[in-house]
C-alpha cells in the first residue's frame, strides 16, 4: 500500500514523462535548416491579418530561434519587424544579443529599434526598462510606445 | 335575431376540381360536357346549355326557358324568356354595362359609372366610403342607408330618420333566405349580396365582368382570367370564390385573387412607386432623403389608388415620408443587418392594415419608404460599383478610410456607400507615433493601397479541419468568425510609406469597437462585401486621417 507521499511522487514522475518532458523537448529540439527555411517561407508567404501573421514562427517555438536571429539581422528580410516581435513572443533569451544589437544600432529605422525594444521587454522586463529609458531619451517619439509597454497594452 | 332562431341547414358537395356536385336546395349537379368539364349540364331540375366559348346560352328551370345571346366580348346582350325578348343589355367600349332595358315592361336603367344611375325617371346617387356603399340618394326624395354584414352584403336598410325599411338575409351562395320589405312605399335597394346589383328580372347578380347565378352558386360564363395557375381550383372558371362564399367576395367577377389585388394593389403599387422614386434619387442625397421621398411617393400613390381624397393623400404622403426617412436612417446606421427587422416591421404594419383601415397608407408608406431606401442603397451600390470599377481603371479613389468610416465614391466623387469601422486596437490613436506600432496602431496613412474582390476570403470556404483549428486558436482563421467575421479581404500595398507594416485586412467580426491592429474592422461588413463583390478589379484605397 502506497502512502500519500509516495503516490504524489509517482504522479509527479508520470507528469514529467507524459507532459512536461515532451513539451520541453519539442520546444528545444533542434531544427534542420531545411525545416527552418520551410517555416520561414510559410511566414513570408502567409496571407493572414497582421495580428496573426507571425503564427508559423511563433508556433515553431524555440527551435527556430537560432535561424530567426540570424535572419532578422538581414535588413531586407521580409516582414522583419514581425519576426523581431515574434522573438519576443517566443521568449528565448538566446535572441537577446541580436535584439540588443538592433536596438542600439542608430542606423536602423526607428520602428525596427522599437520592435527590438518590445521583444526585449517581453523576454526580460528589467532589461527592457533599461533600454526603454535609453531609447526614450534618444528619441522622444518612442515615449508613446514605452508608455504602452509599461501599461501592458502591447 | 336571437341565437338559434330560424336556424337552417344546407349541405354541399364538391369534386376535386372545384365543381359543386350537390347543393341541397338545388339537387345533384352533372357535368357531362366532355370538352367543358366545369360547365354544369344539369343541376337538380335545371338544365343548361353553353356555346363553344363557355357562355351559358340556355337555362330551363320551372318551365321557364331563358335564352342568352352573347357578344364578341362574351357579354350577354339579350335574354329571352320563353322565346320572347326580355332583357337587353348595352355596354361601353370597356365592357361596362351602361344600359339595361326590360323589353317586357319598357323600364330602362342607365348607368353612369359607379356613383350615378337612372332607374326609369329616378336618378340615384350612390355614396361610398372607400369601396363601401353607404347610401343611395334618390331624386324622388328618399335616401337608402346600407348596413352591411361581414361580406358587405346589404342586411338592413334604413331611411334618413334611421327607421328600418328593409331587412335581407342570405344563404351562403347569395340567394335570399329572407327579404322583408317593411315599408311598401319605400323603394327596395338594388345592390344586395356582396354589394352587387341584383338583376331581379333574371335572378342573377351583376358582377360586372360576369353574371352570377346564386341558386346554382356558379357564374354563367367562364372567367377570362386564371389568376392562380398553381392552384387547381383556379382552373374552374365558373366557381364562385373557390366555393368559399362565407369568407371571400368577388367584386369584379373575375376571381377572388384578382379582387385581393384590387384591394391591396394600391399598396403594392405604392411600394413600387416609392422604391422607384428612391432609386432615382441622386446617390449624394443618401438613404434618409431617398427613403423619405420614396415614402412620400409610396404613401401618396397608395392613398390615391385606394380612393383617398386630397387630405388623405397628403396625410399618407407625410406619414410615408416620415416612415421612409426613419427606414433610411435605420439602414444608414445599421446597414443590411437591419433589413430583416425593417421587413418584419413593414409586414406587421401591413398586417395591421386589415383591421385598422387608418394604417393602410401608413403601412404602404413605411413599406415603400423602407423598400425604397434599401433598394436605393443596394441598387446604387451595385450599379455605382460598376462605375467605381471603371473609375479604378482611371486611377480614381473609390475607397477612402478616414479612421472612422470607409466610404466608396463614384468617378465624379459622389459618395455611393459608407461603412463605419475601426482600425487600431482599443486605446490607439491616428497619430504618426501610433501608426508605426506594429499590431497596435491603425493602418498607416502614407501607403498606396488597393483591394481586390478576387482576394476575398470566406469562412464558408474553409474545410472542417481548418474550422476546427480556428476553434482551438490555430490555423489561418484563428479567432474564428468572432474575430474576423464571415468574410475578409487583404489590403494590398502598392507602395508608399507603410513603416514596414503589412498584412492589413478589411473584415467584420464581433466585439464592436475593438480593432485588430492595422486591419479595418467594419460594423456592417456584409454590405461592404456585396459592394466589393460587384467590382471588376482592384480598387484603390486611400487612407487619410
Amino acid at each position: 500500500m502506497l502512502d500519500n507521499k509516495a503516490l504524489l511522487r509517482r504522479l509527479g514522475v508520470a507528469m514529467m514523462i507524459f507532459f512536461v518532458f515532451p513539451t520541453y523537448m519539442c520546444s528545444t529540439r533542434s531544427m534542420t535548416p531545411e525545416e527552418a527555411n520551410r517555416i520561414l517561407n510559410l511566414f513570408y508567404l502567409d496571407n493572414v491579418p497582421e495580428p496573426i501573421n507571425d503564427r508559423h514562427i511563433v508556433d515553431a517555438g524555440r527551435a527556430i530561434v537560432p535561424y530567426l536571429t540570424k535572419e532578422v539581422q538581414r535588413r531586407d528580410m521580409p516582414k522583419r519587424g514581425y519576426a523581431i516581435l515574434a522573438l519576443g513572443k517566443i521568449g528565448d533569451r538566446r535572441a537577446l544579443p541580436v535584439l540588443i544589437q538592433i536596438l542600439e544600432d542608430r542606423t536602423e529605422l526607428i520602428y525596427f529599434r522599437e520592435d527590438a525594444l518590445r521583444a526585449i521587454w517581453h523576454i526580460d522586463r528589467q532589461l527592457g526598462e533599461k533600454f526603454a529609458e535609453m531609447l526614450g531619451e534618444e528619441n522622444p517619439d518612442s515615449i508613446d510606445i514605452i508608455k504602452l509597454l509599461r501599461n501592458g497594452q502591447i | 335575431m336571437a341565437p338559434g332562431q330560424n336556424a337552417y341547414t344546407r349541405s354541399y358537395s364538391y369534386d376535386r376540381i372545384g365543381n359543386i356536385t350537390y347543393k341541397s336546395d338545388v339537387g345533384s349537379y352533372a357535368y357531362t360536357y366532355n370538352n367543358q368539364p366545369h360547365a354544369v349540364r344539369t343541376a337538380g331540375a335545371v338544365s343548361l346549355q353553353y356555346d363553344l366559348a363557355g357562355n351559358m346560352t340556355q337555362k330551363v328551370s320551372n318551365g321557364v326557358t331563358l335564352g342568352i345571346t352573347w357578344n364578341a366580348d362574351n357579354k350577354p346582350t339579350l335574354i329571352t324568356r320563353n322565346g320572347s325578348d326580355y332583357i337587353q343589355y348595352t355596354y361601353d367600349g370597356n365592357g361596362t354595362r351602361v344600359r339595361k332595358v326590360n323589353l317586357a315592361t319598357g323600364f330602362v336603367t342607365r348607368y353612369y359609372g359607379e356613383v350615378y344611375e337612372e332607374r326609369g325617371t329616378t336618378g340615384v346617387i350612390h355614396l361610398f366610403a372607400k369601396t363601401t356603399r353607404i347610401a343611395s340618394v334618390r331624386t324622388d326624395g328618399t335616401i337608402q342607408y346600407y348596413h352591411g354584414n361581414h361580406l358587405g352584403s346589404a342586411s338592413v336598410i334604413t331611411d334618413a330618420t334611421g327607421t328600418v325599411k328593409e331587412t335581407i338575409e342570405y344563404l351562403p351562395f347569395g340567394s335570399y333566405r329572407d327579404r322583408q320589405d317593411l315599408d311598401g312605399s319605400f323603394p327596395n335597394v338594388n345592390y344586395t349580396f356582396t354589394d352587387q346589383e341584383d338583376d331581379d328580372e333574371t335572378g342573377l347578380y351583376n358582377y360586372r365582368a360576369r353574371l352570377y347565378d346564386p341558386l346554382l352558386g356558379r357564374f354563367i360564363s367562364a372567367d377570362s382570367i386564371v389568376s392562380e395557375p398553381g392552384n387547381l381550383q383556379a382552373f374552374n372558371r365558373y366557381s364562385y370564390c373557390v366555393n368559399n362564399p362565407l369568407v371571400y367576395t368577388d367584386p369584379s367577377g373575375h376571381s377572388w385573387l384578382s379582387d385581393f389585388f384590387d384591394d391591396f394593389g394600391g399598396d403594392f403599387l405604392g411600394g413600387f412607386v416609392g422604391a422607384a422614386v428612391a432609386v432615382l434619387c441622386p446617390p449624394a442625397w443618401g438613404p434618409v432623403i431617398a427613403g423619405m421621398l420614396g415614402g412620400i411617393a409610396a404613401g401618396a400613390t397608395s392613398a390615391a389608388v385606394n380612393g383617398a381624397g386630397l387630405e388623405g393623400i397628403l396625410q399618407a404622403a407625410a406619414l410615408g415620408g416620415a416612415m421612409g426617412a426613419i427606414g433610411g436612417g435605420i439602414y444608414l446606421n445599421y446597414g443590411t443587418d437591419s433589413i430583416p427587422y425593417m421587413i418584419g416591421g413593414g409586414a406587421a404594419l401591413a398586417t395591421a392594415r386589415a383591421g385598422l383601415e387608418g394604417l393602410s397608407h401608413f403601412a404602404a408608406g413605411f413599406a415603400g419608404g423602407v423598400t425604397g431606401s434599401v433598394m436605393a442603397n443596394d441598387w446604387l451600390a451595385n450599379t455605382s460599383n460598376n462605375e467605381a470599377g471603371s473609375a479604378a481603371c482611371v486611377e480614381d479613389d473609390p475607397l477612402k478610410w478616414n479612421g472612422r468610416e470607409l466610404s466608396a465614391t463614384d468617378a465624379k466623387g459622389n459618395e455611393i456607400g459608407s461603412w463605419g469601422g475601426v482600425s487600431g486596437r482599443t486605446g490607439s490613436t491616428t497619430s504618426q507615433a501610433h501608426q508605426r506600432i506594429r499590431g497596435y496602431g491603425p493602418i498607416p496613412e502614407g501607403g498606396q493601397y488597393s483591394v481586390n474582390p478576387q482576394s476575398i476570403q470566406r469562412w464558408s470556404d474553409l474545410s472542417w479541419y481548418q474550422k476546427a483549428l480556428a476553434a482551438v486558436g490555430r490555423g489561418e482563421w484563428r479567432g474564428g468568425v468572432q474575430t474576423w467575421g464571415n468574410t475578409r479581404v487583404p489590403i494590398n500595398i502598392q507602395g508608399g510609406t507603410v513603416l514596414s507594416r503589412g498584412d492589413f485586412f478589411i473584415h467584420g467580426g464581433a466585439y464592436p469597437g475593438v480593432g485588430t491592429g492595422g486591419c479595418i474592422k467594419l460594423q456592417n461588413p456584409g454590405s461592404f462585401f456585396r459592394y466589393l463583390s460587384g467590382q471588376n478589379g482592384s480598387i484603390p484605397l486611400t487612407v487619410k486621417y
